[in-house]
C-alpha cells in the first residue's frame, strides 16, 4: 500500500488511528501495541500475502536467536549471533542477489545458467538491517530482549517498515512501551496536527514535485541506451538535474510521511534526511543524506571493520569498503556498485584534502562542487547500464554537442524547473526546521539562519487554510503517483 | 489556535475546497461521463479532450458504458484522428473508434481486449497499424496507468474526472470560455473531428517541422529487429484467436504523408518498413488456414498516392479539402476514402492523379495484388516523386539534418 494511494489516506489511517485511540482509551496499552502490529501486517499483506509469512518467520527467527543468545555467554552466544546474522543476510541475498550473482556468473563464463526471475520482498533491505543491528547489539549487552509484541511492532511499524527511516530498537522500542500507557501521553491532539502536517509536506513533495519531475528525467534516461543516439548538453544536464531533484524530493518526501504518521501515533523517529543539499564537503552531504543508512553503515560495517582507529591507509580501505557495500545495498547491479565506489573515492578524496592542505573553498564553491559531484554520480546510479550512464555524462561534458534531439527536450523547460527546485533545497529550511517547535524527531532540531528563522509551523487558521490548500494539490496531482524510488531498494 | 481546533479547520476547508471542485466538474462535465452538463456542449472549447497525455481514461469509461456495437476501431493517433465510424462506409452499422494517442501494438491489444469484454457484439474489427507504433511496449508516460484499460476502477476513472489537475483546468476553461460561445469540437464514438481546421496555419508549419527535423520523433533508425519480431508473434497470437472467435479482421496499414514516406528513406527504414509489410502479409495468409470463420484481410495505404502528396503547407486546390492536419495525422475525409476501400462500398470517381488506385488490397483474391507487387510500385512511386520534387526532397533532407 502506498503512503499516497487513496484506500491508504481514507480507509487504512482512519481505520488504524481509531482503533488505537479507542484501546488507548480504554486502557489497553498491549492490545494498542498488538493492533499497531495487526495493523502493520495488513499493511504490508496488501501488496503479498506470500510475502508476510517470510516477514513474520524472518522475525520470530530473529526473537528466537535474541532470546537464547540473552541466556548465554562465549562461543555459543556468538554461534548465535552468526546464526542469527546469516539468516537474515541469507535471506537478502537469495531474494535480492542470487540473479545479479548468476547474471554476473553467466557474463564472465559460458555457465549460461537461468536466471530464477525471484521477486524481491518489499522493503527487504530496510527491515533486515534493523534486524542485525538489534542482534548485534543483543549480543554486544547493548540491549535486552523483550516481549514479542514489542520485538514485532518494532519490526513491522508500518510507517517506517518499507523504506524506513532505519530505527535503532533503542529509539522506539521504550516509545511503544509508553505510547499506550494511559495518562502518560496526553496531548495526542498535538501528536496528530504535529503528524498530520508531515505527512501533508511529504506528500506535496513526493506527488506534486518528485512525480512532476520524473518525465523530465526519465524522457533522457529511458533512451541513454540507444546506439545511435547521443545525448547532447542540453538533454544530459536536464536528466541529472531533474532525477537529483527527483531523488530529493521522492525519498525525503517519503521520510516525512513517515515521521508524520508515526507521530499521529505518539513515536517520534530519527531525522533522515537535514537539507543535504546544503552541504560544502561530501563528507557533509554523507552526514545529511538518508542519515539512519549512514549511522547503520558506520556503527554496524565500518567500525567494526576498524574505522579509522587502524592508520590511514585502513581507514580508507574501510570507507572503500563501506561505501561499496553501501552502493550494493542499494541495487543489485554493477551500476550500483561503481556508484558507492564513486562516493568512496569522493570521501577519500575529501579526508585526504583535508589532511593535506588547509586551503578550503568558499562555502558557495564548496556546496556547488559537492552538488555536482553528487550528480554526476546520479547518473550512473540512475541509468540502466554503463554506456547510457557514459552517454549523459559524455554529454554533461560537452563532448556531444547538441547531441541528438530528444522528443520533449527542446525548450529546456525541465531544466529551468528542476533547477528552481534544487535552489529550494539549497536556500529553504527543511521539514523538521519548520516543525521545531514541536520537537518532530528524535535529536533537536537546529532553527535556518537568517531570515528564514522566522519560518515555523504553529497551529493556525493560516497554516490550517495552507494544510488545505496542500491536501487538495495533492489530490489533483494524485493521478498516475509512481511507487517511491526507495521502494525498489 | 490548539492542536484540535486546527484539525476541526483543515477538514472542513479540505472538503469545502473538494466539494468546490466537484460542482466546477459536474456542471461542467466536458467530457460529457456524468450527463450533468448545463452548459451546450457547442460552447466547449477545441481542445478539450485532446489532451496531453491522451484520453485512456474517458475512453474506457466510454466504452464501458456504451452498448451496440458491432465494429471496433483499433489503433494509434493516426486512426483515432483519421478512420470516423460515422463514415458512410459502415452503412450505418454502429461502431467505436478505440484508438489512442501513442498507442503501441502492445497497448492496442489491451485495448481490444477491453473493448471486446465489454461488448461481446463486436463482429469486426478494423485494426489500424503504423510502423511507427508497432513494436514499442505501453508508454509509461501517457496516463494509461490511470485508465480501466490497466485495470483500475470505472470508479476511479471518475473521479478522476472530478478532481485530476488537467481535467479541472479543462473543466476551469470550458466554464470561462463557454461565456463566449466558442464554437468548438467534440469527440463522438471516439474520433477526434473538427468543425474546421483549428490548428491550420503557423502551427502546422511547427508541428511538421519539429516533428521531421527531430524534435518530437521517435525514430531516428531502425529499430531493434528483436522487438519487432516480438510483436509479430503477439499480433499472430491474437489474431489467431480472433479468428478462432469468429471475428473479421480488417488490418490497414493506414496513410503516410509522401514527406514521411520520404523521411524514412532518408533515414534508412525503409528497408526494414518493407519487410515489415511483406511479414504482415506472411501472416495473413498463413493465418488463412488457422481454424475459426473470421476472415483477416490487409490493406496497404502507406504508399505514394496523389491523397498524401498534397502539400502540407499550402492551400490545398480548388475545390479540394486538405487531407492532412500535419505530417503525421489525416483528417476524416482521407479515412473515408480509406474506409469506403476496406467496406468495400463505392466512392465518388476521382479525376487526374487521384483516380488512380488508393490503397491496395494485399493478398491472392480478385482485385488484390501481392505484397511483393506492392512493395515494387509503392518503391517506384516515391522514385517517381522524388524526381519530380527536388526542393522538397532537399527540405525533408534539411529538417533531419537540423
Amino acid at each position: 500500500m502506498l503512503f499516497t494511494a487513496p484506500e491508504f489516506l481514507l480507509a487504512f489511517l482512519p481505520l488504524t488511528l481509531a482503533g488505537f485511540h479507542l484501546l488507548r482509551k480504554v486502557g489497553r496499552p498491549q492490545l494498542c501495541v498488538a493492533w499497531l502490529f495487526l495493523a502493520s501486517t495488513v499493511f504490508y499483506a496488501w501488496w503479498s500475502p506470500r510475502f508476510l509469512i517470510l516477514l513474520l518467520v524472518s522475525m520470530l527467527v530473529n526473537w528466537a536467536c535474541a532470546h537464547a543468545m540473552a541466556g548465554r555467554e562465549g562461543s555459543s552466544r556468538k554461534f548465535l549471533l552468526v546464526l542469527g546474522l546469516t539468516w537474515n543476510l541469507g535471506v537478502l541475498a537469495y531474494f535480492k542477489y542470487a540473479d545479479f550473482l548468476i547474471s554476473s556468473l553467466d557474463a564472465v563464463s559460458s555457465l549460461d545458467w537461468p536466471l530464477l526471475h525471484i521477486v524481491l520482498p518489499l522493503g527487504i533491505s530496510f527491515f533486515t538491517f534493523q534486524k542485525i543491528a538489534y542482534l548485534a547489539d543483543i549480543h554486544a549487552g547493548h540491549a535486552k530482549p523483550g516481549p514479542l509484541i514489542d520485538f514485532a511492532l518494532f519490526v513491522f511499524f508500518f510507517p517506517q517498515l518499507i523504506a524506513g527511516p532505519i530505527v535503532h530498537h533503542s529509539e522506539v522500542m521504550p516509545q511503544f512501551r509508553e505510547m499506550a500507557e494511559k495518562g502518560k501521553h496526553p496531548d495526542y491532539w498535538l501528536d496528530s496536527a504535529v503528524g498530520l502536517t508531515l505527512l501533508l509536506i511529504g506528500l506535496v513533495k513526493k506527488v506534486c514535485i518528485a512525480d512532476q519531475l520524473a518525465p523530465y528525467a526519465a524522457k533522457v534516461f529511458d533512451r541513454a541506451g540507444e546506439a545511435h543516439l547521443h545525448i547532447g548538453l542540453l538533454a544530459a544536464w536536464q536528466g541529472a538535474l531533474a532525477y537529483s531533484v527527483e531523488l530529493y524530493f521522492d525519498f525525503s518526501g517519503y521520510s516525512d510521511m513517515a515521521i508524520g504518521l508515526a507521530r499521529m501515533f505518539g513515536v517520534r523517529l530519527p531525522a533522515n534526511f537535514d537539507s543535504p543539499h546544503k552541504s560544502s564537503s561530501i563528507t557533509e552531504f554523507w552526514q545529511r543524506w538518508h542519515m539512519t543508512l549512514s549511522r547503520f553503515l558506520r556503527e554496524y560495517l565500518y567500525i567494526p571493520l576498524g574505522g579509522n582507529r587502524k592508520g590511514a591507509l585502513r581507514r580508507y580501505l574501510n570507507l572503500m569498503i563501506t561505501m561499496l557495500l553501501g552502493g550494493l545495498w542499494h541495487g543489485a547491479g554493477w551500476t550500483y556498485v561503481a556508484w558507492g565506489g564513486l562516493q568512496g573515492l569522493y570521501l577519500l578524496a575529501n579526508h585526504a584534502w583535508r589532511g593535506l592542505s588547509a586551503f578550503r573553498l568558499p562555502k558557495p564553491l564548496a556546496v556547488a562542487l559537492t552538488l555536482l559531484a553528487w550528480m554526476a554520480a546520479l547518473v550512473v546510479f540512475r541509468a540502466s547500464d554503463f554506456s547510457s550512464a557514459t552517454n549523459i555524462l559524455a554529454g554533461m561534458f560537452g563532448l556531444h554537442g547538441a547531441g541528438t534531439p530528444i522528443a520533449g527536450v527542446k525548450k529546456g523547460t525541465g531544466l529551468i524547473v528542476s533547477a528552481i527546485f534544487l535552489a529550494a533545497t539549497v536556500i529553504l529550511p527543511n521539514s523538521q526546521q519548520i516543525m521545531r517547535r514541536f520537537a518532530p524527531v528524535i535529536a533537536p532540531v537546529e532553527a535556518p539562519r537568517g531570515p528564514l528563522r522566522s519560518v515555523v509551523w504553529t497551529p493556525s487558521g493560516l497554516t490550517a487554510a495552507l494544510s488545505a490548500a496542500a491536501i487538495i494539490a495533492v489530490v489533483l496531482f494524485s493521478w498516475g503517483t509512481t511507487e517511491f524510488l526507495y521502494f525498489q531498494f | 489556535m490548539s492542536a484540535r481546533a486546527y484539525i476541526g479547520r483543515f477538514f472542513a476547508l479540505a472538503l469545502a475546497g473538494f466539494a468546490l471542485l466537484a460542482a466546477l466538474g459536474l456542471v461542467v462535465d466536458g467530457y460529457g461521463i456524468f450527463g450533468t452538463r448545463l452548459i451546450p456542449a457547442s460552447r466547449f472549447p477545441p481542445n478539450l479532450r485532446l489532451l496531453k497525455h491522451g484520453d485512456r481514461v474517458t475512453k474506457a469509461i466510454e466504452i464501458a458504458e456504451r452498448k451496440g456495437d458491432r465494429i471496433l476501431f483499433i489503433g494509434d493517433s493516426r486512426t483515432q484522428h483519421g478512420l470516423d465510424p460515422d463514415s458512410p462506409a459502415l452503412g450505418g452499422v454502429k461502431g467505436y473508434n478505440a484508438g489512442l494517442a501513442a498507442a503501441t501494438l502492445a497497448e492496442q491489444i489491451v485495448t481490444l481486449d477491453y473493448g471486446l469484454a465489454h461488448e461481446p457484439g463486436i463482429k469486426r474489427i478494423v485494426w489500424g497499424l503504423s510502423y511507427e507504433a508497432f513494436p514499442f511496449g505501453i508508454p509509461t508516460t501517457s496516463d494509461y496507468g490511470d485508465s480501466a484499460f490497466a485495470g483500475r476502477s470505472l470508479v476511479s476513472g471518475l473521479l478522476h474526472h472530478l478532481f485530476a489537475y488537467d481535467r479541472v483546468v479543462s473543466s476551469w476553461k470550458a466554464l470561462l470560455q463557454a461565456r463566449h460561445k466558442v464554437r468548438a469540437a467534440m469527440k463522438r464514438n471516439g474520433v477526434v473531428t473538427y468543425g474546421g481546421d483549428p490548428v491550420e496555419g503557423p502551427a502546422i508549419a511547427k508541428m511538421f517541422e519539429s516533428e521531421l527535423a527531430g524534435m518530437t520523433r521517435n525514430i531516428s533508425g531502425p529499430m531493434s529487429p528483436q522487438a519487432i519480431d516480438k510483436a509479430h508473434a503477439e499480433l499472430a497470437r491474437r489474431l489467431t484467436e480472433l479468428k478462432a472467435s469468429g471475428i473479421d479482421v480488417d488490418l490497414v496499414i493506414v496513410p503516410v504523408h509522401i514527406w514521411r514516406l520520404e523521411f524514412f528513406r532518408q533515414i534508412g527504414v525503409e528497408a526494414q518498413i518493407e519487410g515489415w509489410k511483406r511479414r504482415l502479409a506472411a501472416m495473413v495468409d498463413q493465418l488463412a488456414l488457422a481454424p475459426g470463420t473470421g476472415r483477416l484481410r490487409l490493406f496497404d495505404f502507406a504508399r505514394p498516392h496523389a491523397f498524401v502528396e498534397q502539400s502540407v503547407y499550402a492551400p490545398p486546390p480548388a475545390g479540394e479539402r486538405r487531407y492532412y492536419l500535419e505530417s503525421s495525422h489525416f483528417y476524416p475525409w482521407l479515412g473515408d476514402k480509406v474506409l469506403a476501400e476496406v467496406f468495400g462500398k463505392p466512392q465518388e470517381p476521382e479525376t487526374g492523379a487521384e483516380a488512380e488506385p488508393f490503397g491496395r488490397t494485399i493478398g491472392k483474391g480478385g482485385g488484390a495484388i501481392s505484397i511483393d507487387e506492392d512493395i515494387a510500385s509503392a518503391r517506384a512511386g516515391l522514385d517517381l516523386w522524388e524526381a519530380a520534387h527536388r526542393d522538397d526532397v532537399g527540405y525533408v533532407r534539411r529538417l533531419i539534418s537540423k
